[in-house]
């Protein structure tokens, strides 16, 4: 599965639009982890527990979105693009969206996979 | 003995307060350093399309880098200050640098490390999780950079 958020794929030729396609996950935080996160907060910098916690979830958010695709029986994703916010007090909602498509190479590149 | 405590004291509290100031101007700088060295041979770009570059071997592929940045309370007690008369909040403002220059740094490794030379149409999102994750006490800043990487074989310029 060809994924890229820019409108065309450079070396495909888009030849059907199947729709639009989305993935979310709302994460709370690790309690364990939330101690050191809490010691932190007080210093400040980088919080590396959220970031990772961050980095999974946007992986699973665009898997969801991936899955979806499949589904319709696509083999790219276009255009994709993500947003993070607060759904709820202790959790962060992140979401992926894109536009499920059909590609087939026009240059030297192999269709890809669905 | 008295005054020997409050030497320390003060001198915690100034300590305190130059670390407060210092490391997040640091961070940033840290961190654009970090990105300048990265970035000496790939393409950056926001533009949709990259101009005049020629596909490679690969086909594009997405690639994201992501950041979390707690403020310090020094941060936090400048903002509320900062709200009676307005104006930058300097400590402020490294921090988001801080948040974005590392989430971009870590997205262009990510396009190196698959092997790419470039990266088209990068967007850059910033959201407070503040609420979500900090009750609301704590000033958290998170950035995610993505973009498109692609493997070019003559860069534009």
């Amino acid at each position: 599965m060809l994924v890229v958020n820019t409108e065309t794929v450079p070396g495909f030729r888009i030849v059907r639009i199947l729709g639009l396609v989305q993935g979310n996950t709302v994460r709370a935080k690790h309690v364990g982890k939330d101690i050191l996160a809490g010691l932190k907060n007080i210093v400040g910098g980088e919080i590396k527990s959220y970031t990772e916690l961050l980095t999974e979830a946007r992986r699973q958010a665009l898997e969801r979105m991936m899955a979806q695709a499949e589904q319709l029986g696509a083999n790219a994703v276009i255009n994709v693009r993500f947003t993070t916010s607060s759904v709820a007090a202790g959790a962060a909602e992140l979401y992926a969206y894109g536009t499920a498509v059909v590609v087939e190479p026009a240059g030297g590149y192999e269709t890809p996979a669905a | 003995m008295e005054a020997l405590v409050g030497l320390l004291v003060v001198l915690l509290v100034v300590g305190l307060l130059v670390v407060f100031v210092i490391q997040p101007g640091m961070g940033a700088r840290r961190a654009r350093e970090r990105l300048a060295q990265e970035t000496a041979n790939v393409v950056i770009t926001n533009c949709k399309e990259l101009v005049g570059a020629v596909p490679g071997s690969k086909p594009p592929v997405l690639v994201t880098g992501q950041a979390v940045i707690a403020g310090n309370p020094l941060v936090r007690q400048l903002g509320t200050l900062r709200r009676i008369f307005g104006g930058e909040v300097g400590l402020f403002t490294s921090l988001s640098v801080w948040a974005s220059h590392l989430a971009v740094l870590r997205m262009v490794q990510e396009a190196k490390r698959l092997g790419y030379n470039a990266v088209g149409n990068v967007r850059i999102e910033t959201s407070d999780l503040g609420e979500a994750f900090g009750k609301g006490k704590t000033v958290l800043v998170e950035v995610v950079a993505y973009g498109t990487a692609y493997d070019v074989q003559e860069q534009p310029g």
